[in-house]
């Protein structure tokens, strides 16, 4: 079978670090490249965190890179209340065995793209600073970006500001230059990925799996949980695992085309992705927006994905 | 019991035509006055409406004022699109004797406001225009509200963009006045408790059937196949009647359940130009929040309103002058 | 010749007071009622400092409370231009007078409907009195004969680099007022940094030698302090401009240029945006002072200060 060629660009983050683990651990994809950005928590941390989680289950051999350290337009505010201190509070992780490359993350994602043979499909799981400065910066290569499914924003609701999602709100600049990059967007939003969690039970089924990423996925989840228990959610949401979810298997997903523009302005509304599904805007559809998932199939999917690693 | 002195606030607008039929067949409620506001369609079609309205359900006693004709800072549209270029689809209604006194509506309610000592309910169906500047210009009058109601908003999808509803989104800086006025409540009737009450014609029907074949009956019935005809020309196949949901929760706090919340309207922003941000919405994790100033509508009984419908025009078709 | 009718809405506020006294004393005016906004201070202190002056002065004008802020947005006060009370400097004795039982808003309604002749206005604080007046009386408009006021800036600001304080404050009330159609003359930064005195000035007018002149030397003393800190020559008579506008026009060069407000954008909120690089297509609403005859204003202000102090006025 042939493998779908993937980007990720997160900041490693619990829900960033099992994002990774499902990318690995799915035959349906390959992982060719790891680009970090500031968001959970300051780039230096979530670039750590992220070769902290690849050597940890003996995975030394795919390029990652440190990209942006702040935002195009505003300044930095980092998750430590959802991520803990060192932005992947939890675990107790050895220090990594490899280092990263010694390219920008833009240079990677430039590199990778430019050498692949087949179109590559992005996921960015944080704020989209990279992502929109490689928009920005390679435009011959936008044809041969198969998707991009991201991780961010929101139809309805939000949790960084009333209406608006954290990736989305922390860069809504860069958003926007994504959104209107032409390229085919899936937007995995809070509408989905807020009930795409795991439960107390289930994450007792991770821990029995008895390999490294089977524990480490319940070790982060352990820390993860209490956030998410304390503001009164169903379980611990996997937030970030959507988006490569989604490029694995988009029928997990229930779809609704839309125009989806950042709301770049408002006095409340800034960084909301305002998405139009009735038309009413007369913008043209650019996005697949997430508006539910089947939380059964998409928690067996990272089930066998973490079986299948280390 | 004490009837309610109420005052309605409103720009007729097919839906506000069975609002005021539900209000006027209400035993519980004591229509003070009735304040017309430009909105669905222009100041001045819209209080030719409320006038013909008020001798059509023998509102006699019930005061008209001169409300306001354009929105506070913005510039003015109005709802054509869906009740027509008369408000009112084309129906024709007998033209009233008496006119809209020319005393403005601000200067009502706070008159109304005072006699009522206390006790004075609104229901703001249209554009917070007149309501604005009554808390300006009397910054007492918050205090001597009883109850707000506001058909406006919405926690979630809007009508007129993605997220914006036509009424807060036609004066969106007069909504965000009312709401930090410090009125105690204010409960905002939005889209997403409005939207729970959507019918189809033959359901209207059936609902409307109890205003009879007479007079009243004719009206109705040719008011809800004009909105069915713009449903469908808008690609919907079921409607909702808004504002009549609001007089008939005035009577009935049963009808709608609410949940407390800061709530404020997006003025500056293009794209969420009139929206109204709901702090504590059912799709919100936001862990801080303002005071909450406004009761957010959230679900309804609809088997109530629509024997409400119902009750209303059964009482109405008797009492209709032509 | 009849006067002209005049309301003053205000936040006292050293010109403030300065420019009710020009007024006062200008046989040509007719001041009908002050009415106070909050603004360089809250509502509150600008309410007092308003009438203890006038007590003190023996000034009998009826004065109501308006808004205690902008129509959508927190008051932010200037006590760095005006001290923690609005008016630091003069050591006065408290108020014997009261407001009138009406608000801002009724009071203008009151003095505008009874009035025979149109009335001026000249409002030399945030807008928000005036566009509620406006927005609650739409059929009064047509009574009103013209708006002289201070606030606005074709070029540099004192609030942001681009607006003057008043404007900023409250800019939706400014947008309301801006387009009322109501003949409109904006005495902004560009000429009221011209109308000021210098130190000299200031010493004579302390010469003159009544109560009323030892007040608004006390005033200038205070004031002249925070705009000798700028580095400033004279120091600015703002509001003064808004009245001696009306008193005599002929003193200032103006231009007609269309003005709008700027209610959204980040650095430039309150901003008079004047289009006056001759492509624009909307017609003039408003008349821009840009330069005035300092000596002449000057001398006005003197002659005021003697005219007060031999009495009669307002009494």
């Amino acid at each position: 079978m042939n493998k779908r060629p993937i980007i990720i660009d997160c900041d490693t983050g619990h829900d960033d670090a099992i994002a990774l683990l499902l990318a690995l651990g799915s035959p349906e994809v390959e992982l060719k490249a790891v680009t970090t950005t500031a968001g959970n928590n300051v780039v230096d941390k979530t670039f750590h965190n992220t070769l902290k989680v690849l050597s940890h289950i003996g995975v030394t051999d795919i390029p990652v890179a440190k990209g942006a350290e702040s935002f195009f337009f505003q300044p930095h505010k980092i998750a430590d209340h959802v991520h803990g201190d060192s932005g992947l509070d939890g675990p107790e992780l050895a220090e990594p065995s490899f280092g990263g490359v010694k390219l920008s993350a833009v240079e990677l994602i430039e590199k990778t793209v430019r050498e692949s043979a087949e179109k590559i499909t992005l996921c960015p799981m944080g704020p989209l600073t990279n992502i929109a400065t490689f928009v920005l910066s390679c435009p011959d290569l936008l044809p041969k970006i198969e998707r991009i499914s991201f991780m961010g924003g929101s139809a309805v609701g939000g949790n960084a500001s009333p209406v608006a999602e954290f990736n989305t709100w922390q860069d809504p600049e860069a958003a926007q230059i994504v959104l209107k990059s032409g390229v085919p967007i899936t937007m995995c939003s809070l509408d989905a990925t807020f009930d795409a969690y795991i439960t107390a039970e289930e994450k007792e089924r991770f821990r029995q799996i008895g390999n490294k990423a089977g524990i480490l996925t319940a070790e982060l989840l352990d820390f993860f949980g209490k956030f998410h228990a304390k503001v009164g959610n169903k379980g611990a949401p996997m937030h970030d695992a959507c988006a490569v979810a989604a490029v694995i298997n988009p029928a997990l997903f229930e779809m609704k085309r839309a125009n989806v523009s950042m709301d770049l302005n408002g006095t409340f509304t800034r960084g909301c992705t305002t998405t139009d599904i009735t038309g009413v805007t007369g913008r043209k559809q650019n996005c697949d927006v997430t508006f539910g998932v089947d939380r059964e199939a998409f928690v067996e999917l990272l089930y066998s994905a973490v079986k299948n690693l280390q | 019991m004490h009837k309610i002195p109420v005052i309605i606030d409103t720009d007729p607008g097919i839906d506000d035509f069975f609002a005021l039929a539900v209000a006027a067949a209400s035993d519980k409620l004591d229509i003070r006055a009735i304040t017309p506001v430009a909105g669905n369609q222009t100041y001045e079609k819209v209080c030719r409406n409320v006038e013909n309205i008020r001798q059509l359900f023998r509102m006699d006693g019930v005061r008209i004022a001169t409300g306001a004709k354009c929105p506070l800072v913005s510039a003015q549209r109005t709802a054509g699109n869906v009740h027509g270029e008369d408000g009112l689809g084309g129906v024709i209604l007998p033209k009233a004797q008496q006119k809209a006194e020319s005393t403005y509506a601000w200067d009502v309610i706070y008159e109304e406001a005072k006699r009522a000592q206390g006790r004075l309910q609104i229901a703001a169906l249209g554009p917070l225009t007149n309501i604005a500047i009554a808390v300006l210009k009397y910054p007492d009058l918050p205090s001597m509200i009883d109850k707000l109601f506001v058909m406006g908003g919405t926690n979630g999808f809007g009508n007129v963009s993605p997220y914006a509803e036509f009424n807060i989104w036609a004066d969106p800086h007069a909504a965000d006045i009312v709401f930090c006025c410090g009125i105690k409540t204010v409960n905002m009737v939005g889209l997403n408790l409005t939207r729970q009450a959507i019918l189809d014609i033959p359901e209207y029907r059936r609902v409307f059937s109890a205003a009879g074949d007479g007079p009243l009956g004719k009206i109705v019935t040719q008011l809800i196949d004009y909105l069915g005809t713009r449903a469908h020309g808008l690609g919907n196949t079921a409607m909702t009647l808004h504002d009549a949901i609001v007089t008939a929760a005035m009577s009935d706090d049963k009808l709608i359940t609410y949940f407390p919340s800061y709530v404020r309207v997006e003025c500056q922003s293009e794209n969420a130009f009139g929206q109204t941000v709901v702090f504590a919405g059912n799709g919100n994790r936001v862990l801080e929040q303002g005071e909450p100033n406004v009761n957010v509508a959230d679900t309804l009984d609809l088997e109530r309103f629509k024997s409400t419908l119902s009750a209303s025009l059964e009482k109405l078709k008797g009492r209709v002058a032509l | 010749m009849s006067k002209t009718p005049i309301i003053i809405d205000c936040d006292p506020g050293h010109d403030d007071a300065i420019a009710i006294l020009m007024a006062a004393a200008s046989d040509k005016l007719d001041i009908k009622g002050i009415t106070i906004v909050g603004g360089n201070q809250t509502l509150e202190k600008c309410l007092n400092n308003t009438l203890k002056f006038l007590s003190h002065l023996d000034l009998h004008i009826p004065v109501a409370a308006g808004a205690e802020g902008p129509l959508l947005r927190g008051l932010t006060v200037a006590p760095y231009a005006h001290g923690d009370s609005g008016m630091d400097g003069p050591q006065l004795p408290p108020a014997t007078q009261k407001p009138v039982e009406m608000n801002a808003v009724q009071l203008m309604e009151k003095i505008v409907r009874e009035s025979e002749q149109k009335v001026t206005l000249c409002p030399m604080g945030p807008l928000t009195n005036i566009a509620i007046f406006l927005r609650a009386n739409p059929d009064l408009i047509e009574k009103i004969d013209k708006i002289s006021l201070m606030g606005g800036t074709t070029l540099i600001g004192n609030r942001t680099p681009t607006s003057e304080f008043n404007i900023w404050e409250d800019p939706e009330a400014a947008d309301i007022v801006f387009r009322s159609g109501i003949p409109l003359f904006m005495q902004g930064l560009d000429v009221t940094y011209q109308a000021g005195v210098n130190d000299d000035e200031i010493a004579q007018i302390r010469a003159i030698g009544n109560k009323y002149s030892t007040f608004v030397a006390d005033l200038l003393d205070f004031f002249s302090k925070y705009h000798r800190n700028l580095g400033r020559m004279y120091t600015p008579l703002h509001d003064p401009c808004a009245v001696a506008y009306v008193i005599d026009p002929d003193m200032f060069t103006t231009e007609d240029h269309y003005v709008e407000i700027d209610m959204d954008g980040e650095l430039t909120l309150g901003t008079t945006v004047t289009h006056n690089f001759g492509r624009c297509t909307h017609a003039p609403n408003c008349t821009v002072s840009l330069g005035i005859d300092r000596e002449k204003f000057v001398k006005l202000l003197f002659d005021s200060l003697e005219i007060l102090g031999r009495g009669g006025r307002y009494a």
